[in-house]
């Protein structure tokens, strides 16, 4: 049946912020959703917070909300946009919930669910209408079973058998639960458990730990037509999240008789469910000693999974989903890739290896034990011809410094605890266990992973071995390590290892190709070679046959290679999957063919959809050099994918690769300390004063020289880590010993530290005569916090227009200076009415998609055009689409058009038990909102509603203020009491409160005794937080304080100008007209 | 680790590459095809229908889950032999009772390994399956020729007299018990049937006996008026033609004898072989396709019903669209829009291309045992 016409308006919903357990794989769905709705005629209507993503491109919906996905703001939206059906399958748990939520409460009437109908979500969603739903089809569940003293619990555990698990009911944050192996250790948890639970209920549950896990991604149509598109094996045992499991495709350790027991079972829940129009995923355990295979979950909805799955053969599934929920069926569909009908079951010829990516160096007391709930914050899939190569290749694509199996220096009983442990490199320890002769008996009593898997890692460290400086002559040898995946870097260092001649990667490289051996490419078919694949979606491997050479790809056009930014971690997230995207788009505008070059599996940049041509490869020099040889393009953007492809651009430029745009120099300028110190003096710019340290004491001269506090970094690393501000010697004594090792070669910078400075955020563009001011944001939380971390506003709250001037003209003098093509980002620090300048980075910045979306102007876009050669003023002129484009003093900037925008970044500190709520110049925000409205109160209370920090509009706040903040307590006092909120505060803060005729009470810090603050948090008498801190003062209240706040979800605010700031939200938010929804291409028109 | 012997193949198209053994150590002759099933290595090297082919694998890693007593096809294997990109001698599963390796060497078939298959899948889909010859011996690429282009192609040579049974015999055991991990007891039947044993899977013996049929099994060399009088006797209400291996126009006596059966009224079902043999006996002749359906997740349409399954498939000849005269399609392979499933009108007899009994492959089309007992049921 063809597509259904009873229903015009579709709203779509998006998942919001990218925090952990939901990243850019919603945007890949989402706006496959988004395109597929719009070809087939429907109107799409869309709500989602975050601007980052590809799908609130205002050209993409008919109406796009960038709103706080709630469900009064959902509901307005219906109504004054006559939505006919939602599609809440597409935006993750996020879009699922609320519109179940809405569905539950009677806002729904009338409208429609596509993909899954409200009964179906309920039943897949709800734990106990799941388990019995289980239980009717004859499905396996985990034995379990409720208690209520101790003497039942026993007897549940010894029905039940060792290890048993015990989940206290109705506790926060998993109080009282745990594992038991033994009767002694059942009994104290089970007494714990039942104390901690408000009810006295325990669940005691059959322990699946060490058991095989799988998932089966399902599609299921109208006329119950059912396929598989690909089976996925963790390579970690239960027990760890499957966002944090080492994962691989398809299932490589099930006879076809375990496999198909498992593809019926899936059909069957689906149909059970009674999920009919759409994909969902089915996740499996077995026993690995009986074969017992029992049902874990299903979401009945795309997944993280979903995406990797996609990748993983090449099968659009959210694509196929959405056409399913609008009517069609299987056999309607045609598969893109082959041009035969999509209703069949992908096969694929190779190894697909997922490897999540973690960042726990970002949070230091976060607990790094991975276990049930998921802690990474993207992930990287390599496909190889077999699970070697995949394996080894996806190590190198991890950005976290590996080119292979890197050896580990720890002693052995280190190893052999990281190898026990699930962590976020237990794969590397594994490996050094085998290096270190331990048996496969031995490892896989330790870690329980699959010994199938054991096996590879085993032969690969015998491999390693082999490889001597004789490699460099051996044609065999050579081709044999390369099958494995072996990376020339890895191959250096393992001569140096084995023959203790020190050989470059690129003497490796040098040899491998005077053997004959390059990189070859084959393509993701969705077929296993059975058909001729149509569109170019590729992925390098070393041939273990030596063929004859085919003929590379032909293409009369000129073609340009844009390198992604690999891994969403913090720091470099989907903000620059956006801009390489764009790339693209405005490459084939201009009739250029596009080669799309990344490693990860949730984005849109690596839909096969996006680009001409898509390689999914580590974004390392050996890969990208093999396909720049391959392809020869025309061009190649390094600037939009983050530091990754940007650290590249030194040696593409080397070995003759044509980059675009801004040349390698000039980056290297911009990171090179000393030269640009001379550009900044040449140009009369100003920087704050600084210093480098070679020792320690060196250090403690400087730091006095340039006055407290200071800020302090190590030279050697991007982003913010391991930066600090350091407010006195002894803090400096104490961050020189305890932090970092000084020396020659890793020196220290100091900088003067601008203390309570206003900090602004610029991007620009210019074609080397012509300047464009994209915009000028001002951080709301002031300079010392990680621009990424802060809140900031477009068109600045605060500032002269003189001043903004003075920093637009600034811009213009550097971007000319530097001799820049294409995007730049500068950070200025305004101290005393002076202009400094922070950072400059000529290449696309974080706040790109979030400026593009608040004026109007796509910057990445005008971009790509000026790097490929047109003029600015051309390129701006192709897409002033909303007329925005004015000239004064001979500098190009948007015209605002009355709105103001504010991005909020999102933490995921409640997701990294122990982590500790605190900005500081490192980053730690996954991810970002945007409140949009006419001014600025209402945006920020938006931007705040969508960061999950609602403000409420009564009750009691708590205030603590650090010492240099006390002076401004009462104003922020005054403010709260307007809007009738009650005040408490600790000591010195009440006293400065009262002093100035507020009514405080007080209350007392933990150290002081009880009731305390911390009680005052446990009885749910605080409504909101504003507690500001430095690094130094009465930590261990304030650890506390912050760790309740969390758990609680209590509004925070850290920052005094971020409290200035909810003054004024709280201004706008007297009645609830401030909550009306406005779609952007109402403000932009 | 030990390494493997080397071997070498050589394909008619003059195609010649080194690659390793890991199976049995000899000189072999046969057709080459490639199988995209990602699971069943095992079911397939021991389903007969592949005597005198080398099967290439499209899945790169084989060998993994080792093998087991439970997942044979039939009592041996019976391809020339493997041809894979990757084989891992240690295996794991937790049904596991030998590697692959002795496997084969037990049955003295070919394990060929560390060879692109990917590019010889690209190349039987551009030129269509040819025949090969593969060796552990012999290294001289001219020698292994001479050999190639004296030896008989596959359609000159009988397999179905290698493989079929030499004497009748009862089957009892009904399908896998996914649960128990064992073959369940057959039901009580409700008619009974003759299975003629071109090669026939043991898989579909077990879906027979589990829609409640009798199952006997005859050799090849059966005789028609035999049966045709058993059935007009009641002593068995139809007549089942298996898959099997080869060319079904080479097969003249079983044509004959088949066709004896259509006369007779004789209610039959066939599969594979079988449904090719019964457009051959109604006088409609195969055509042989470029490279076959050889794998696991090819689109049938059952145009009954209208829904689409994913079929096992093992096939490299198939019958011709004209078939449409006398007999209604049943089946459409969407991949290629050929013929999968017949029903001669005015007949009881339906057949299909497909293979409904899997092993390996999805199940989804195991109802058709059922239909043939509705069938034959009196």
């Amino acid at each position: 049946m063809p597509k259904r016409t009873d229903i015009k308006t579709i709203l779509l919903i998006g998942s919001g912020p990218i925090v952990i357990g939901q990243a850019c794989e919603f945007d890949y769905s989402g706006t496959q959703a988004v395109k597929t709705l719009k070809e087939l005629g429907y109107r799409v209507v869309l709500i989602n917070s975050n601007p980052a993503t590809i799908m609130t491109d205002p050209e993409f919906a008919d109406r796009t909300y960038i709103e706080p996905i709630k469900e009064d703001i959902i509901e307005k939206i219906i109504k004054d946009e006559n939505v006919d059906a939602i599609l809440p399958t597409m935006g993750g748990q996020t879009a699922l919930n609320v519109a179940m939520s809405m569905y539950e409460k009677g806002m729904l009437e009338g409208v429609e669910f596509l993909g899954a109908d409200p009964q179906a979500i309920k039943k897949g969603e709800d734990r106990h209408l799941f388990n019995e739903a289980m239980i009717k089809i004859g499905m396996d569940l985990p034995k379990s079973k409720n208690a209520y003293s101790v003497e039942e619990a026993i007897e549940v555990a010894k029905e039940i058998g060792f290890p048993v698990i015990s989940r206290a009911s109705f506790t926060l944050a998993g109080g009282g639960s745990g594992v038991a192996y033994n009767m002694e250790e059942f009994e104290k948890l089970a007494a714990e458990g039942i104390s901690a639970s408000p009810i006295n209920e325990i669940e005691i549950m059959e322990s699946m730990l060490g058991w095989k896990e799988y998932e089966m991604e399902v599609i299921r149509d109208k006329a119950d037509n059912c396929i598989i598109v690909c089976s996925i094996e963790n390579f970690d045992p239960m027990g760890v999240h499957t966002g944090d499991s080492i994962t691989v495709a398809p299932a490589l350790t099930l006879t076809d008789k375990e496999y198909q027991r498992m593809r019926d079972a899936s059909f069957a829940i689906l149909r059970e469910i009674g999920v009919d129009t759409g994909g969902s995923n089915v996740q499996f355990s077995i026993d690995p000693k009986t074969g017992r295979m029992i049902v874990i979950e299903m979401n009945p909805r795309v997944s993280r999974s979903s995406a990797l799955a996609s990748k993983a053969t090449g099968y659009p599934i959210a694509k196929v989903a959405t056409l399913l929920a609008v009517g069609f069926t299987l056999d309607e569909i045609t598969n893109d890739i082959t041009g035969t009908p999509a209703a069949f079951e992908p096969v694929i010829d190779y190894i697909v290896t997922k490897v999540p990516r973690f960042t726990f160096e970002k949070f230091p007391e976060a607990v790094s034990t991975l276990s049930t709930s998921m802690k990474s914050v993207g992930e990287v899939m390599a496909i190889g011809r077999t699970f070697k190569e995949s394996v080894q290749k996806a190590l190198c694509s991890l950005e976290t410094g590996l080119c292979g199996f890197d050896e580990i220096d720890a002693d052995d009983e280190f190893v052999r605890h990281e190898i026990r442990r699930p962590n976020a490199d237990r794969i590397l320890y594994v490996a050094e266990g085998f290096r270190r002769s331990m048996s496969i008996k031995e490892m896989f009593d330790t870690c329980q992973i699959d010994p199938w898997f054991l096996y590879q890692l085993q032969e690969l460290m015998e491999k390693e071995k082999t490889i001597t400086d004789k490699i460099l002559f051996d044609a065999d040898l050579m081709r044999e390590v390369k099958v494995d995946g072996f990376s020339d870097k890895r191959i250096a260092q393992l001569i140096k290892k084995n023959s203790g001649e020190s050989v470059s990667e690129e003497l490796v490289y040098e040899a491998r190709k005077k053997l004959g051996i390059s990189l070859e490419y084959n393509e993701v078919d969705t077929c296993a070679a059975e058909f001729e694949a149509l569109t170019p979606y590729l992925y390098s491997t070393t041939n273990i046959t030596k063929l004859p050479k085919t003929a590379p790809r032909q293409s009369d056009k000129k073609k340009v290679l844009i390198l992604g930014g690999g891994p969403n971690r913090i720091g470099q997230g989907i903000e620059f999957d956006y801009c390489c995207v764009h790339a693209a788009f405005a490459l084939k505008e201009m009739g250029i063919e596009t080669i799309m070059y990344n490693c990860n599996p949730e984005t849109v940049s690596t839909d096969y959809d996006t680009s001409d041509v898509l390689y999914f490869e580590p974004i390392d020099f050996e890969h990208v050099r093999e396909v720049i040889e391959a392809e020869n393009p025309d061009g190649i953007i390094v600037h939009f994918g983050g530091q990754t492809p940007l650290k590249l651009a030194d040696g593409l430029t080397k070995i003759g690769a044509k980059i675009s745009g801004t040349p390698s120099a000039v980056i290297d300028l911009a990171e090179d300390r000393e030269q640009f110190s001379d550009f900044v003096n040449r140009h009369r710019l100003k920087q704050p004063a600084n210093g480098l340290a070679r020792t320690k004491e060196e250090s403690y001269v400087i730091a006095e020289k340039l006055g407290y506090p200071v800020l302090v970094r190590p030279s050697f690393v991007l982003g913010g880590r391991g930066m600090r501000i350091v407010y006195s010697e002894a803090e400096l004594k104490e961050y020189m010993d305890l932090a970092i090792s000084v020396s020659n070669e890793a020196p220290v910078l100091i900088d003067k530290f601008l203390d309570q400075a206003i900090e602004l955020d610029v991007d620009c563009i210019s074609d080397g005569e012509d300047v464009y001011i994209g915009s000028v944001m001002q951080h709301i939380e002031e300079a010392g916090i990680h621009s990424g971390d802060s809140a900031c506003s477009l068109p600045p709250v605060n500032l002269s227009q003189e001043m903004i001037e003075k920093v637009e003209l600034q811009t213009k003098t550097i971007a000319l200076g530097l001799g820049v093509r294409g995007l730049m980002n500068v950070q200025y620090a305004i101290y005393e009415g002076e202009i400094y300048l922070i950072e400059v980075n000529p290449r696309a910045s974080r706040t790109v998609p979030f400026v593009s979306k608040a004026t109007g102007m796509p910057l990445a876009k005008v971009a790509t055009r000026v790097m490929m050669g047109e003029n600015l003023r051309d390129s701006l002129a192709y897409y002033d689409k909303y007329d925005i484009v004015e000239e004064t003093n001979g500098l190009l900037r948007p015209r605002l058009k009355g709105h103001v925008s504010v991005k909020e970044a999102v933490f995921p500190f409640h997701k990294l038990y122990g982590a500790d709520l605190v900005l500081s110049p490192e980053m730690k925000s996954t991810g970002e909102v945007m409140g949009i409205s006419k001014n600025f109160g209402v945006s920020f209370a938006k931007s705040q509603l969508s960061a999950g920090n609602k403000i409420p509009t009564g009750g009691t706040c708590f205030l603590s203020f650090v010492d240099s903040d006390k002076q401004h307590a009462a104003e922020i006092a005054a403010g709260l009491v307007k809007h009738g909120f009650k005040l408490v505060a600790t000591k010195g803060t009440q006293e400065a409160i009262v002093a100035a005729g507020i009514e405080c009470e007080r209350v007392l810090k933990i150290s002081e005794g009880r009731p305390n603050i911390e009680d005052s948090m446990k009885n749910d008498e605080i409504a909101m937080a504003i507690n500001t801190s430095d690094n130094n003062t009465s930590k261990k209240d304030a650890v506390v304080i912050r760790q309740e706040v969390l758990k609680r979800s209590i509004p925070y605010f850290t920052t005094l100008s971020a409290a200035r700031a909810l003054i004024l939200a709280l201004d706008e938010m007297k009645d609830d007209k401030w909550s009306k929804a406005t779609a952007l291409q109402d403000f932009l028109v | 680790m030990e390494s493997l012997k080397k071997a070498w193949i050589y394909l008619e198209n003059g195609t010649f590459l080194e690659a390793s053994s890991f199976g049995a150590n000899k000189t072999e002759v046969g057709e080459i095809v490639f199988n995209t099933s990602m699971t069943g290595y095992q079911e397939i090297m021991s389903d007969p229908s592949y005597a005198g082919q080398f099967v290439t694998f499209t899945m790169p890693e084989i060998g993994n889950v080792g093998v087991n007593d439970e997942d044979m096809e039939s009592l041996a294997a019976h391809a020339k032999g493997m041809i894979v990109r990757r084989y891992q001698k240690r295996y794991s599963n937790f049904r596991a009772e030998d590697s692959l390796t002795n496997f084969l060497k037990k049955y003295d078939v070919m394990g060929i390994c560390d060879i692109d298959t990917r590019y010889l899948t690209k190349m039987l889909r551009s030129e269509g399956a040819m025949m090969m010859i593969a060796s552990t011996e012999i290294s001289d690429k001219e020698e292994l020729k001479k050999i190639l282009e004296n030896s008989p192609r596959i359609e000159d040579i009988n397999y179905i007299e290698k493989v079929s049974t030499k004497e009748a015999y009862k089957h009892t055991s009904s399908t896998y018990n996914y649960r128990a991990f064992e073959y369940d007891k057959a039901p009580s039947p409700e008619a009974k049937i003759v299975v003629i044993d071109f090669g026939v899977k043991r898989n579909i013996l077990n879906e027979l006996v589990n829609a409640k049929i009798d199952v006997e099994v005859v050799p090849n060399d059966f005789i028609a008026e035999d049966l045709i009088e058993k059935y007009n006797n009641k002593l068995i209400d139809g007549v089942f033609l298996s898959n099997g291996p080869g060319d079904p126009l080479v097969l003249k006596r079983e044509q004959e004898q088949i066709k004896k059966l259509i006369d007779a009224k004789v209610p039959m079902f066939g599969i594979c072989l079988g449904h090719q043999l019964l457009s051959i006996s109604h006088g409609y002749d195969t055509f042989k396709l470029k490279f076959g359906h050889h794998g696991g997740n090819h689109p049938v349409k059952n145009e009954k019903t209208g829904l689409v399954e994913i079929t096992a498939q093992n096939h490299n000849y198939n019958v011709p669209d004209n078939i449409t005269e006398i007999a209604e399609v049943t089946h459409v392979n969407l991949f290629d829009n050929t013929i999968e499933g017949l029903k001669y009108k005015d007949e009881p007899i339906f057949s299909v291309q497909h293979h409904p009994e899997a092993s390996p492959g999805p199940k989804e089309s195991a109802y058709i045992f059922s239909e043939f007992l509705s069938l034959i049921k009196r």
